[in-house]
C-alpha cells in the first residue's frame, strides 16, 4: 500500500513535468485543472471546498445551495472541478485540495475502497432523518442526495407520429428508421443493459450482466450507430441537427431543447438510474464545514430548490412534494415513474468495468 | 582555499576556474528547473510504468500497451498523426503563401481567422462541423445532386482528420508564414533574371528555403496530434480513438497508472523518434547534395 | 503596343557615339513610368552597342534604377520601347528577356554552393552536366574564385559574393548583363579593386554591361559612355571624356567636375572664341566659341584643375587665398574673389606649385576649358 502511495505521488509530479514539454503529456495534463487550494481562513469567515463537475450543474448548484448556505452560515463556499484520479492522489498525499466531494456513488464506493474518504458519523447529518433519505442511500462514507438517469430521446417527427416504447424499439431500425447515438466509455458507463432489455431480459433479472449476449445484441445495432458519444450536450446537438433520429441521453439534457420548439422527446421506459452522493475527504482541513454543508444539501428544501433549477432527481422523498406537479411530472425521479427504471448495480460494474471498456472498445474497432 | 592563495604563479588558470564557477552559478537555476520538472518526473513515470503491482519489476505493461486492441490503437494514433500533419502541412502552405503576400494589416486579420477557432470550446467547434459536414450539413446539402450523397464527412477518420487538421493550421501557418516572411523575394527575382519560370523557381528557390519551416511545421503538427483526444473523440468514431484516450480513461476512470504509464512512455518515444526521423532525413538530403557536387 | 516611328523632343540625349559594326544590343526609346502624380522616367531613351560598358549615373530619386528594373522586366514602362538584340521585350516576363542582373544585395542562393549557383542558369537552359562542370569552372577561375565551388554563399565574404553574383549572371553569356549597384555594399578599398575587375572581365569577354550607379568616380573609371539622369531625364549620354569637357547643362557640369560657376554676359565673338565680361569682378574672360548672342546672360562653369593662379593681373579675376590644403599631389585652394561676397573659387593644383593661403592671385583658365551656359541657372 505505501508503495502504491508513493507511486501516484511520484506520477502526479510527472504529470506537471512533462506537461511542460511533451506531447506524451496532453492526455495525462488535461486531469488536472484545479482552482488553487484555499486554506481554512483565519480571520474572518470560514470556508469549505466542494468539489463538482461543474458545468451547467455546477452552476445550478451555485445558485440552488452554495448561495444559501453562505447566506444562512457566512460559510463562504468554493467550488473544485477535478477528475476523480488527481483528487485521489491528493487525498493519498494528506493535502486534499477539497473537503466535501459531490461524485458518484459509484466513484465513492472505489475512494472508500482507497481509503480516501473520512467515515461519517450520521449524527453530525441531521437532515438524514428530516428528509427522510432512504436507508439505501446512507453508507458508511457517503450520502446519495440525487440520481440521474440514461434513457432513450428520439425525434418525434421522424416515426410518422409514432413513437417508441422501449429499448426494442430503440434496436428496431425497421420500424424506427433512422441512425443511432449511445454513449462510449469516455461518457458513462457502456450501455449493457439496455441491449439486454432490448433482448427480452426482464428488468429485475438484468444483474449479473450477461456480457456475451449484451454484446450481441449490440452488434445487431453497430451499422446504424452514427456516433458514440461522451459529453452531455452531444446527443441533443446530433437529434437537432438530425444526424440521427434516437439517441441515449443522460434525462434532463432535452429539456432546454424541448423549450426551444425542438421535436424531441424523451421515453423513460427502461431508464438506467445511477446514484450521486457526498462523502468528505479524508484529510479534509475544513470537516465541520463539510458536515454543514452536507446536511444543507441533503435538506428537502435544498434538494427541491436544486431540482428547479437543474434536472437533479432529489433522493430525499420528500423534495417531491415540496415542488409543483409540473416541476414534478419533468423528473425522471418522480414517484409515478418509479417503476419505468432499474438502479445500477455499483458492485457488478465496479468489478467489470475495467474488462467492459475493454472489451467494448474491441467490439466497438470490430 | 588553500590551493588558491598557495599557487599565485597561476592566476590564469585560477581566472578560468573562477569562471567556471559563475558559469555554473548561472546555470543552477535552469538545470534545477529542469531536474525536477522534467528528468525526475520522466524517469518516475518510466519506473512505474515498469512497477508490478507488487512492486516487482515488469515488462507486462508494455506487452499490454503493444498487443490486441491497445496496438491497433497506437497505430491509428500514429496513422491519423501523419495524415493531420501531411494535411496541415499542405493547407498551411497554401494559407501562408497567400497570408505572407498580403499586406501587414489584411495577413493579421487572416490570421485571426485562421487563429480564432483554436479558442472556441471544442463542443461548438463540434456543433459548428456538424452544421457544416453533417448528414442535414452545408456540404451535403449543397452536394445533394450528387451521386452517393449525403456523403459521411464525420464520425469516421475524414471527421477527425478535418477537426485535427483544423486545430493544427494555426501552428503550422504561423510558423510557416514566419519562414515565408524571412525568404529574401529578391532571390526569387534574381532566378527570374536568370530565366527561371514560375514553377522552377518555386521548385528550386523558394521550396528548399521553406524546406526546414516546413519539416518543423510538419514535425509539431504530427507530435501535438500524438497527444491529441478531445477533437478526435467528437468528430470520430472508435475506430479513431488514441492513444490519448485509452491513457485518460485508465487514468480517470480505471485508476490504473501502471499501464497508462507505459502507454505514455511509449507516445514519448514516438515523439523522439520522429523527432530523430526528422533530423536524420534531413542530414541525409544535406550529404546527399554534398556528394553532387563534389 | 510600342509606338514606333514617334521621335521625341528629347531625343537630343541620345549618346553621340555611333552604333558600332557590331550592331545595336540594346535600345531604350522614349521609356516613361509614373507613380502616380510622381514622372519617375521621363521619355528616357540610349541605345548601347555591344561590348559596351554604359553606366546610368545619377543621385537617388533620378530614375537610374527604375530604368534598369524596366529593362530587366521587373517593372512594367507606361510607354515607350526596349528593344534587345532587335527583338521587343518590353512586355515580357523577366525571364523571358534573356539578360543578366547583378543585384546590389548579391542575392545568391543560400541554400546552394557557390558551384551550384552559377550552374543555376545553365541547367535552366538544358546544359549537359559536363559543360556545366566545365563552363562553372572556367568563369570561376576568371573572377579568381577557383576552389571556392564547394562553399555556401555565407562562407565568403561580401566580395567574393559579389563575384559569385556576377559569375552567375555572366556565365550563360547573356547579351547584355544589368548591374544594379554592384559595389554599394562594399567598402571603398575593395570597390576600387573591384571596379577593376569588373571592367578587366567585361573587357576580356567583350561583354556588353548597364550599370548603375551614383558614385561619379566608379563611373568614370568603368564607363565606355555614361548616361547622367535626372528628375527621371536623360540629361546627357556620352563618353566621359565629353561630359567632363564638354558638358551640355549646368548640372553635368557640377555633378561630374564639381564646376565653379560665374554669372557674367557675353561681350562678342572672335573666330575661335566667345568673350564674357563678368558680372562680379568685371573681368573679362575668354571662353572657346559658343553659338550665343551677344548681351546673352551666361553661367561660366570651369571645373576646379582647370582654373590656375596667376600674376595678379594677368587672370580674368584676382582674389585672396582664404585656405590651401594639401591632398596629396595637389593642393585644394579656396580663392576670395575680388568685388562681392561671391562663394570661394575652388581651385586644384598640382602640389609644389600651389598657393599659399593669404597671397593674393589672380586667376586664368585656358578658353578651351571654359564652358557656358545660357541664362541664369545653373549652381
Amino acid at each position: 500500500m505505501k508503495d502504491a502511495r508513493i507511486d501516484r505521488r511520484l506520477f502526479l509530479r510527472g504529470i506537471g513535468g512533462v506537461a511542460a514539454g511533451v506531447a506524451a503529456a496532453t492526455a495525462l495534463g488535461a486531469c488536472g485543472t484545479g482552482t488553487s487550494r484555499v486554506s481554512s481562513s483565519g480571520g474572518g469567515g470560514k470556508t469549505v471546498v466542494v468539489r463538482d463537475s461543474g458545468g451547467s450543474y455546477g452552476a445550478a448548484l451555485q445558485k440552488a445551495i452554495y448561495t444559501p448556505f453562505t447566506q444562512e452560515t457566512g460559510i463562504s463556499v468554493k467550488v473544485l472541478n477535478l477528475d476523480n484520479a488527481p483528487l485521489l492522489a491528493q487525498i493519498k498525499q494528506g493535502r486534499p485540495q477539497c473537503d466535501l466531494i459531490n461524485d458518484s456513488m459509484m466513484s465513492h464506493v472505489k475512494y472508500a475502497g482507497q481509503d480516501a474518504l473520512e467515515k461519517l458519523d450520521r449524527d453530525r447529518i441531521t437532515s438524514l432523518k428530516s428528509a427522510k433519505i432512504p436507508d439505501n442511500q446512507i453508507t458508511d462514507h457517503a450520502i446519495g442526495h440525487s440520481f440521474y438517469g440514461q434513457c432513450i430521446a428520439y425525434r418525434t417527427d421522424a416515426f410518422g407520429g409514432r413513437k417508441p416504447e422501449s429499448w426494442a424499439d430503440f434496436w428496431d431500425t425497421k420500424a424506427f428508421q433512422g441512425g443511432r447515438a449511445m454513449c462510449s466509455p469516455d461518457g458513462d458507463l457502456p450501455e449493457l443493459e439496455f441491449a439486454l432489455l432490448a433482448d427480452g431480459v426482464p428488468m429485475d433479472k438484468l444483474y449479473p450482466l450477461d456480457v456475451d449476449r449484451a454484446f450481441k445484441v449490440l452488434t445487431r445495432l453497430r451499422s446504424e450507430i452514427k456516433k458514440f458519444w461522451d459529453s452531455g450536450p452531444l446527443p441533443g446537438v446530433l437529434l437537432s441537427r438530425q444526424e440521427v433520429t434516437m439517441s441515449t441521453v443522460w434525462d434532463g439534457r432535452i429539456a432546454d431543447l424541448q423549450k426551444q420548439g425542438v421535436p424531441v422527446a424523451r421515453q423513460l421506459n427502461g431508464i438506467r438510474r445511477q446514484f450521486s452522493g457526498y462523502a468528505i475527504a479524508k484529510g479534509a482541513a475544513n470537516v465541520d464545514a463539510a458536515y454543514q454543508l452536507m446536511d444543507f444539501s441533503l435538506r428537502a428544501e435544498s434538494q427541491a430548490n436544486l431540482a428547479k433549477a437543474f434536472p437533479s432527481n432529489p433522493s430525499s422523498p420528500l423534495a417531491y412534494e415540496k415542488l409543483t406537479e409540473d416541476e414534478r411530472n419533468a423528473l425522471a425521479g418522480a414517484p409515478q415513474y418509479y417503476d419505468k427504471g432499474f438502479d445500477t448495480d455499483v458492485d457488478w460494474w465496479l468489478q467489470n468495468e475495467a474488462a467492459v471498456t475493454q472489451r467494448w472498445l474491441e467490439w466497438a474497432r470490430g | 582555499m588553500a590551493a588558491l592563495t598557495a599557487a599565485p604563479a597561476r592566476p590564469r588558470k585560477l581566472l578560468a576556474s573562477r569562471k567556471t564557477r559563475v558559469g555554473i552559478l548561472y546555470a543552477l537555476p535552469v538545470v534545477v528547473y529542469l531536474l525536477v520538472l522534467f528528468v525526475y518526473p520522466i524517469i518516475s513515470t518510466l519506473f512505474l510504468s515498469l512497477k508490478n503491482a507488487d512492486g516487482s519489476l515488469t515488462l507486462h505493461w508494455y506487452v499490454d500497451a503493444l498487443t490486441g486492441v491497445n496496438l491497433s490503437v497506437l497505430i491509428t494514433t500514429l496513422r491519423i498523426s501523419a495524415e493531420t500533419a501531411l494535411l496541415s502541412l499542405v493547407f498551411g502552405f497554401i494559407l501562408a503563401n497567400a497570408i505572407s503576400r498580403l499586406r501587414p494589416l489584411w495577413a493579421g486579420l487572416a490570421m485571426l481567422i485562421v487563429v480564432v477557432p483554436h479558442f472556441i470550446s471544442a463542443l461548438v467547434r463540434t456543433y459548428g462541423w456538424i452544421i457544416l459536414l453533417g448528414d442535414k450539413g452545408l456540404v451535403n446539402e449543397t452536394l445533394a445532386w450528387a451521386p452517393g450523397a449525403p456523403y459521411q464527412l464525420l464520425y469516421n477518420e475524414l471527421g477527425v482528420v478535418i477537426g485535427t487538421t483544423s486545430m493544427m493550421l494555426p501552428y503550422t501557418v504561423l510558423l510557416l508564414y514566419g519562414v515565408m516572411r524571412g525568404v529574401d523575394r529578391g532571390l526569387l527575382a534574381a532566378a527570374a533574371s536568370m530565366g527561371a519560370g514560375r514553377v522552377t523557381i518555386f521548385r528550386r528557390v523558394y521550396l528548399p528555403l521553406v524546406a526546414p519551416g516546413l519539416a518543423s511545421a510538419g514535425l509539431l503538427s504530427f507530435i501535438l496530434s500524438l497527444g491529441y483526444y478531445i477533437t478526435p473523440a467528437l468528430m470520430g468514431g472508435p475506430n479513431q480513438t488514441m492513444i490519448a484516450t485509452l491513457i485518460n480513461q485508465q487514468v480517470t476512470k480505471e485508476n490504473q497508472w501502471n499501464g497508462a504509464a507505459a502507454q505514455g512512455v511509449l507516445l514519448l518515444l514516438l515523439t523522439l523518434a520522429g523527432l530523430l526521423l526528422v533530423k536524420l532525413v534531413s542530414s541525409l538530403g544535406a550529404s546527399a547534395k554534398k556528394r553532387s557536387a563534389s | 503596343m510600342a509606338e514606333f516611328g514617334v521621335i521625341t523632343p528629347s531625343v537630343a540625349a541620345v549618346g553621340g557615339k555611333p552604333a558600332t559594326a557590331t550592331g545595336k544590343a540594346l535600345s531604350v526609346v522614349a521609356l516613361r513610368k509614373t507613380y502616380g502624380d510622381i514622372v519617375a522616367v521621363d521619355e528616357a531613351s540610349v541605345e548601347i552597342a555591344a561590348g559596351e560598358f554604359v553606366t546610368f549615373l545619377g543621385s537617388s530619386g533620378s530614375g537610374k534604377t527604375t530604368t534598369l528594373m524596366m529593362i530587366a522586366g521587373f517593372c512594367e514602362p507606361d510607354s515607350g520601347t526596349i528593344t534587345v538584340g532587335g527583338r521587343d521585350v518590353t512586355r515580357l516576363a523577366p525571364q523571358k528577356r534573356n539578360l543578366g542582373f547583378v543585384f546590389q544585395q548579391y542575392l545568391l542562393f543560400p541554400h546552394m554552393t557557390v558551384h551550384e549557383n552559377v550552374a543555376f542558369p545553365l541547367t535552366l537552359r538544358g546544359v549537359p552536366k559536363g559543360e556545366i562542370r566545365r563552363r562553372v569552372g572556367e568563369t570561376l577561375e576568371i573572377a579568381g574564385l577557383s576552389g571556392f565551388g564547394g562553399r555556401k554563399p555565407r562562407e565568403l565574404s561580401g566580395g567574393q559574393q559579389q563575384r559569385v553574383a556576377l559569375c552567375r549572371a555572366l556565365v550563360y553569356r547573356p547579351p547584355v548583363i544589368l548591374m544594379d549597384e554592384p559595389l554599394g555594399a562594399l567598402d571603398k578599398k575593395l570597390r576600387d579593386q573591384l571596379q577593376v575587375e569588373i571592367k578587366t572581365i567585361q573587357q576580356e569577354l567583350g561583354l556588353t554591361v548597364i550599370y548603375v550607379t551614383h558614385d561619379q568616380e566608379e563611373a568614370l573609371v568603368m564607363s565606355d559612355r555614361i548616361a547622367v539622369m535626372r528628375n527621371g531625364r536623360v540629361e546627357q549620354f556620352d563618353t566621359p571624356r565629353e561630359l567632363f569637357e564638354r558638358p551640355k547643362t549646368p548640372f553635368v557640369a557640377d555633378f561630374l567636375g564639381a564646376a565653379n560657376f560665374l554669372p557674367g554676359r557675353v561681350e562678342q565673338h572672335t573666330d575661335e572664341h566667345t568673350l564674357v565680361r563678368l558680372d562680379r569682378s568685371g573681368g573679362l574672360l575668354k571662353a572657346r566659341r559658343h553659338d550665343l548672342a551677344s548681351g546673352t546672360p551666361v553661367e561660366v562653369a570651369v571645373q576646379p584643375g582647370r582654373l590656375r593662379a596667376c600674376a595678379i593681373d594677368d587672370g580674368f579675376c584676382s582674389g585672396t587665398v582664404e585656405t590651401a590644403t594639401y591632398v596629396g599631389t595637389l593642393v585644394r585652394a579656396g580663392v576670395r574673389i575680388d568685388g562681392g561676397d561671391a562663394p570661394l573659387l575652388r581651385l586644384e593644383v598640382p602640389a609644389g606649385r600651389g598657393p599659399v593661403a593669404g597671397e593674393r592671385v589672380g586667376i586664368t583658365a585656358d578658353p578651351d576649358d571654359v564652358n557656358l551656359f545660357a541664362g541664369e541657372q545653373g549652381g
